[in-house]
């Protein structure tokens, strides 16, 4: 199939790349389709792209890359919904928020996507058993290497 | 809005599929537990509020130079950093 997507122009998309959320994700319901777009130029960050909606993307990130103490706990029901297993790994991605200063970009770390990659199967889930923020600054720490390298 | 009264202890029953049970019953909160089928995803209201408008505004994002993000990690992505909580 091929959608127009707002960002990105018209994409091909086969139909085993696609990603079903049944239940969408938050505050979106009804927009179950997604890819994911991968591109180089703005890596570490990729795209899940809605296929129901050529509007409608998120900007998402390995929080794994960025945060070394993230940890996700996934309660037996999600890993059910999501049939999970042992072998099958689950891919975990973190929603951001691109303002125009990205030097201002967030991620969201308490309800990330968790995507059943063989199954193509995806939920967002919030985490109740830690008390990770929805609103995280992802640049604080170079901002702050950057003062200590100019006083310094 | 239905209102119902119930004691400590007991349950109401929603749809054939879902319990909500009344455990326990102090003096400005209450306990309850849920029984409810795996495709049925419970949430503190408020909690599920803040995610969606979260979501709203992350698909708020149209303009934008893809390339000047690159550039973004690129200073700062030898080492990782912890979480400020």
């Amino acid at each position: 199939m091929q959608v127009n997507s707002y960002l990105f122009g018209d994409l091909i998309v086969e139909q085993e790349k696609i990603i079903q959320f049944p239940e969408g994700v938050f505050g979106f319901p009804d927009k179950r389709r997604y890819i994911l777009v991968e591109k180089e130029e703005s890596f570490p960050i990729s795209w899940l792209q809605c296929l129901d909606d050529p509007y409608l993307s998120f900007a998402v990130i390995n929080p794994f890359l960025v945060f070394s103490d993230y940890k996700v706990v996934l309660d037996n029901q999600d890993c059910e919904y999501l049939e999970l297993n042992e072998s099958e790994g689950a891919m975990i991605l973190s929603i951001m928020i691109l303002p125009e200063d990205l030097n201002k970009s967030t991620i969201n770390l308490q309800a990330p996507l968790i995507i059943n990659i063989q199954k193509r199967l995806g939920r967002q889930v919030i985490l109740s058993n830690q008390k990770y923020p929805y609103r995280h600054p992802v640049f604080f720490d170079c901002e702050e290497d950057n003062n200590c390298e100019t006083t310094g | 809005m239905l209102i119902l009264t119930r004691k400590k202890e007991e349950t109401i029953i929603i749809d054939n599929t879902i319990e909500v049970t009344i455990l326990h019953i102090g003096k400005d909160q209450i306990k309850i537990g849920i029984n409810a089928p795996l495709s049925i995803p419970v949430y503190r209201k408020e909690v599920y509020d803040a995610i969606c408008n979260e979501n709203r505004q992350a698909s708020q994002t149209k303009c934008l130079d893809i390339k000047s993000i690159h550039g973004l990690f690129a200073g700062c992505n030898n080492k990782k950093k912890s979480i400020k909580l």
